[in-house]
């Protein structure tokens, strides 16, 4: 019901506006759409359709007197030429026009903020779609026959898409490249044209990636002692995991036979595979018993999805390709993954920040992917501003709370990728005026410029705490009882739970409270509609 | 007037041809005049500012390049007109709500009933009494015609702001309308009556 009052206020601009005659066939359609389901934007559209039509009425009744001013222009024109030399002055075609100024505007603002946002996007994709999958089920039946060439092959080459749900909507595709089922070498291309370079080698747990251009190297090395060291950003790795699984044929997964189809002037046949909270459709060659496209969608209502396809088996490759030694002349940063247990004071601390970020609230659920997503988004964007601010006002004071809520609309806009080239000129001018506005008559504070280095291992650091708090709660058994009850909650109240779980061997419940509090109880809190966090369906290792 | 047909008046317009201009002046004009009109409600100056508009464009024709709408950029400049002679005619844009009644009709338009005209007329004061930011993207809109990008460069303002105060203005003025019953009279020649 909320919901539903909440989706109206969403509705009211473009419902005037398309009664106003301003919306375009494609967002009419959508207007449209909502009238379908809501009887009052339907009415309040009608009223306002006839209050229009009476507006375009009551128009001046009076005949411009246009004849009379073009003619007069016409005759400044022509006594302007009379005494124009041949070629225009040349202080007119120096002067910076108000449209190139514009033009320089936009292409700023989409090389800075979306190619970041996108660099955000591949940490959130290779880390946390990594970190779910680890310990997650099993699953099998006849499409292993399409898994074992990819567990198995010696060599594996395929094209991976990642598209992420908005906003932003994020679209990334990848060349992917696997040796010895233990080795992969992904290659990602950013809007912008640049690309990050990944490769991964399972069997050592270590990881290098590589950002061409500029030239950095990022080394990564396990310090788990499990058997199979994966590595924590498992980028491609994630799906051999996933087939592992789907391979060793465990129970409590729902599957169905899609029949036949075509892709590319190929005949397949397709398996729809359920384990949630994946969804996987993979299509294979019954000719040949290869995979020729597989679909895995995962998070609360599909929020990320990846398709692979286009794949070529056995096919030589050579092993430096493959090589975990950074190229001369990058400079090279060296960490070690976490893989300390996690702890509730992690979950704590995931809560605090994903509310400094959402105005107070907490997530809507504590589904790992959705949630982690959501807030690399947020904190991408939020990076990206302060970025944008800092080249624009250097030196000056950062944005307070409210100047950033007020960008990061305008920023989720742009990201949106719904606008076209004249409407995302626009936004890019609403955003450069607001921080030129904002800063122009405050005094320089001597504020100092981050670097890109230390701005993103600062949300690194931030997300990865994020990951570990929502880690912490996914990995809870069922026996520990846990419910989060914080959506459409906001930090503050200190007698509102939204979580609670009980600790192993332990009778008492930990609640933790709206103000980030934590007490024990014998029972756990009297709330409705807790949802229950651990997920039934994926066995703990 | 299609799109190509603009383009090509004014890719002529640009090499000099002063005739291919004066068609681009001709679909313009009046526009442009119903815009100065609610920026300055005076209506011998709002021909003068249309006119100077014009006569702006023509000089800057070579800076304009197909990044906006003629139209758009033309209400930039009327702006920019506007802004410019803009102290001279504060008593203009502060006269009394009832103003645009009293702009001279060089044509009144004879089909229209008596009735109808002073429905008009309500709507109109109706329309005056609005805070000015919401007067004029209503006057523009629907007494000039302009898109919202027109007057997104007529007021200088970003795109998202003319549709959000297109959008309060005219929730006001529905709310005035249930509670005076402003549009009964006409509201049955309208199809969209429910
Ligand atoms: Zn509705």
């Amino acid at each position: 019901m909320n919901d539903l009052r909440h989706n109206c206020e969403l509705w009211a601009e473009p419902i005037s506006l398309l009664a106003a005659g301003c919306l375009s066939t494609d967002e009419e359609r959508d207007v449209r759409r909502h009238f379908e389901t809501c009887p009052d934007c339907r009415e309040r559209f009608g009223q306002l359709t006839q209050l229009c039509g009476a507006l375009a009425e009551a128009q001046l009744p009076v005949n411009v007197a246009e004849n009379a001013i073009v003619e007069r222009v016409m005759s400044a024109v022509a006594s302007e030429e009379s005494r124009r030399p041949l070629d225009r002055p040349q202080a007119e075609m120096i002067q910076p026009s108000p449209l190139t100024r514009s033009r320089n505007r936009w292409r700023w603002i989409m090389r800075s903020p979306v190619s970041r946002i996108a660099a955000v996007a591949i940490v959130v994709l290779a880390v946390g779609v990594a970190m779910f999958f680890q310990g997650g089920g099993g699953t099998a039946f006849a499409f292993t026959d399409f898994v074992a060439p990819i567990l198995k092959a010696k060599t594996t080459k395929c094209k991976m898409i990642i598209e992420t749900k908005g906003p932003p909507v994020q679209t990334l595709t990848s060349e992917v490249m696997t040796l010895d089922g233990a080795r992969v070498r992904q290659v990602t291309e950013l809007p912008d044209k640049s690309k990050v370079v990944m490769i991964q080698d399972w069997s050592q747990g270590k990881s290098l990636t590589l950002l061409p251009a500029s030239k950095t190297a990022t080394v990564l090395t396990s310090s788990s002692n499990r058997k199979d060291k994966t590595p924590e950003n498992g980028g491609f790795f994630v799906f051999f995991r996933l087939f592992q699984h789907v391979a060793e044929d465990k129970p409590g997964i729902e599957h169905e036979s899609l029949g036949e189809k075509e892709i590319d002037g190929r005949k397949v046949v397709g398996f729809h595979i359920i384990s949630q909270p994946h969804d996987l459709i993979m299509w294979g060659d019954p000719k040949t018993g290869l995979p020729v496209r597989v679909e895995i969608t995962s998070g609360i209502e599909g929020s990320v999805k990846a398709t692979l396809s286009d794949f070529v088996f056995n096919v030589d490759m050579d092993e430096s390709l493959f090589s975990l030694e950074p190229p001369a002349g990058y400079t090279v940063r060296k960490g070690k993954t976490d893989d300390s247990p996690k702890e509730e004071k992690d979950l704590i601390e995931m809560f605090r920040e994903y509310s400094k970020l959402s105005d107070g609230a907490f997530p809507d659920s504590l589904d790992f992917l959705t949630t982690s997503t959501s807030f690399g988004k947020k904190a991408g964007l939020r990076m990206s501003i302060q970025k944008m601010w800092e080249d624009l006002a250097p030196g000056k004071r950062k944005p307070n709370e409210e100047q950033m809520r007020k960008l990061e609309k305008l920023m989720l806009k742009l990201a949106e990728g719904k606008l076209n080239k004249e409407q995302t000129q626009e936004i890019a001018e609403q955003i450069k005026e607001y921080i030129e506005t904002q800063t122009q008559n405050t005094a320089e504070v001597g504020e100092t410029q981050e670097t890109e280095g230390f701005r993103q291992a600062q949300f690194n650091e931030v997300f990865r705490r994020v990951q570990r708090g929502l880690n912490f709660a996914n990995k809870l058994p069922p026996s520990a009882d846990a419910h989060y009850v914080g959506k459409g909650v906001s930090f503050g109240a200190a007698d509102t739970p939204i979580f609670w779980y009980r600790p192993k061997d332990s009778q008492n419940y930990r609640v933790i409270y709206a103000d980030l509090s934590v007490r024990d109880s014998d029972t756990p809190p009297n709330v409705s509609k807790g949802q229950p966090v651990s997920a039934p369906s994926r066995p703990k290792e | 007037m299609s799109e190509d047909n603009e383009r090509e008046l004014i890719d002529r317009a640009q090499a000099g041809e002063a005739v291919a201009f004066e068609r681009l002046a001709e679909q313009h004009a009046a526009r442009l005049w119903r815009c100065a009109l609610a920026l300055g409600k005076d209506g011998h100056w709002a021909e003068d500012l249309a006119q100077e508009t014009l006569v702006e464009a023509w000089r800057s024709l070579a800076r304009f390049d197909s990044r906006c709408k003629f139209s758009t950029w033309l209400y930039g400049i009327l702006r920019h007109r506007f802004l410019k002679g803009r102290p001279n005619q504060k008593a203009a844009r502060h006269s009394s709500p009832d103003a645009l009644g009293q702009v001279p009709c060089t044509a009144h338009t004879p089909s229209r009933s008596a009735e109808a005209s002073e429905d008009a007329g309500r709507i109109r004061r109706a329309v005056a009494s609005l805070p000015e930011a919401h007067r004029l993207v209503v006057e523009l809109r629907f007494f000039a015609g302009a898109t919202l990008d027109e007057i997104a460069a007529a007021l200088g303002c970003p795109l998202g702001t003319v549709k959000s105060r297109l959008h309060h203005a005219l929730e006001k003025l529905r709310q005035m309308n249930l509670e005076v019953n402003l549009f009964t009279s006409t509201g049955e020649s309208r199809d969209s009556k429910p």
